[in-house]
Parts: C-alpha cells; structure tokens; sequence
C-alpha cells in the first residue's frame, strides 16, 4: 500500500464506502482538495508551535525576565492551555479539510461538506442530471501542482457543484463525461 | 524628624499575599473552566469524527476515530494536570 500523508486524489479505490452508496453503485473517483491547500495552517501550526521557545530564549537572552517574574503554575497553565488552542486548531483544520469530500461513481456525483464540527451535508446529483461541466486552473500554485475547480452545472434541484482544487481536474471532467456517455449509451441499449 | 520610606503603592498592592491569593484564584477557576470546556470540545469532535466515518468509510477511519478518543482522554488528563497545578 502506498502511504500519503495527505492524500488527494483515488481511482476506483475498492477500500472506500460511503454512506447512501447503492449496491451496484462504484466508485471511480475520490477526492479531497489538493494536499497545498494544507500549507497554509501547517505552516502556521509550526510557528506557533515553536514561538514559546523563542520567547522564552529570547527574554532570558535580552536579559528581561519577564518569565521569571510569572509563577511557575501560572506559566506551565498559560503555555498548556496555548499548546492547546493550536492543537485543537490544527485538528480541526485537518479533519476540515480530511471530510471534505468529492465523489463520482458509475450511477452519482456526490460532494461531502464538513462545513465545522457541528454540521455536515450530503449532496448527491445522478449522473444524467449533469448539464456542463467545465475546469478551470488558477493561479500559480494551480498550475504548478496541477489543481483546479471543476465546475459542474445540473438540472436537479442543486443547480451546481464545485469540486474545489482538486487535483488533475482534466481527468476529473474526463472520467465524468466517459461516465454520463457509457451511462446514456446503455440506457439507449436497454430500449431496444 | 522621622523619615518615612516612600513606598510605591503598585508593589505594596502585588506584594499583598490577599491579592495574589485572589489572582491566583482567579486563575485556578479559569484554567478549570478552559479545561471543562475543552474537554466538552473535545467530546464533540469524538461525536463528529464518529459521524464521518460512518458517513465516509476509509481506511483511515479506524485510525482518526482511536486519534479522535485519545484527545479527549488527553482533555481530561489536562483538567486532573490543572487541580494539581494549583
């Protein structure tokens, strides 16, 4: 088995279930937004992470001593409950961006939102409903790791979908086009 | 004459060991409630992650969802950590 740290992008991957998936229902690709879109609070983790040591070096260095002039209970509290506020953040960040998913099976498109820790939706459009679809990559970052939006127009009652910076998203509209034609193509089958 | 030492109020109050009673108390309840309501934090992304992996099921599920137990149990050995700070 492959191991990512953050991974993005799967084809047909037999391991992954989801919820109102149907019995002859498959799924061709899973995505989540590509693993850059993480840099951000990763980055941001980090320094907080290390921003304590510094402070303390440094107020011991430039000879101020504020530190030395808190209590020790008081101080060991301020830096726990710091440590954490930037746990809880990054974990947050993390499982934000882990269940935010996209879906495309043989039968649906389905998108997975986790908008925060309290409320999640589930919109799943059938394949025959899909009007356009169109990408767009953008931006330096896009281009450079190969990400973008795909933009997905329907005629359900959820007008459209943005699968948002996802990876390779030429071969996402690809698979979804292939999809929706071998899906029309056997229902003309099926009447005759 | 009698000198008086000239002593600035700012000191005499910090010095007072009432007052640092007090902030110290103060910071006790404090951190106690940071811990409670972290720990109520913590139970809610227990809740969630649960929920997510039933909606999702992945490989990593198992792993996310043991992670998702460990934090609060790590919640909950801060609140026990805070008694004994104080």
């Amino acid at each position: 088995m492959r191991f990512s740290f953050f991974p993005a992008f799967f084809q047909n991957p037999r391991k992954i279930k989801f919820d109102k998936q149907e019995e002859a229902e498959v799924i061709e690709l899973f995505l989540r937004q590509h693993p850059i879109v993480n840099v951000f609070w990763v980055t941001a983790t980090i320094v907080l992470l290390i921003a304590p040591a510094i402070f303390l070096q440094l107020d011991a260095f430039l000879g101020f001593n504020y530190a030395a002039s808190i209590p020790l209970n008081l101080l060991i509290g301020g830096l726990l409950i710091y440590y954490l506020l930037i746990v809880a953040y990054a974990y947050e960040q993390f499982l934000s961006w882990y269940f935010n998913v996209y879906i495309v099976t043989n039968m649906h498109i389905v998108d997975v939102n986790f908008y925060s820790l309290l409320s999640k939706e589930v919109v799943e459009i059938s394949l025959d409903d899909i009007e356009l679809i169109s990408q767009n990559v953008d931006g330096v970052l896009g281009s450079l790791f190969h990400f973008g939006d795909v933009h997905i127009e329907t005629a359900a009652e959820q007008k459209r979908i943005l699968f948002a910076k996802v990876p390779r998203p030429d071969i996402v509209t690809d698979r979804v086009q292939d999809l929706q034609r071998a899906r029309k193509g056997a229902g003309k089958g099926g009447h005759h | 004459m009698e000198v008086i030492p000239v002593v600035s109020p700012a000191v005499t109050v910090i010095d007072n060991p009432i007052f640092l009673n007090l902030v110290s108390g103060v910071f006790e309840i404090g951190f106690l409630i940071f811990g409670i309501v972290y720990f109520i934090f913590t139970l809610i992304v227990l809740r969630q992650v649960n929920l997510m992996t039933q909606t999702i099921r992945t490989e990593g599920g198992g792993f996310l969802k043991a992670l998702a137990i460990l934090y609060a149990g790590l919640a909950l050995g801060v609140i026990v950590l805070f008694i004994g700070l104080f």
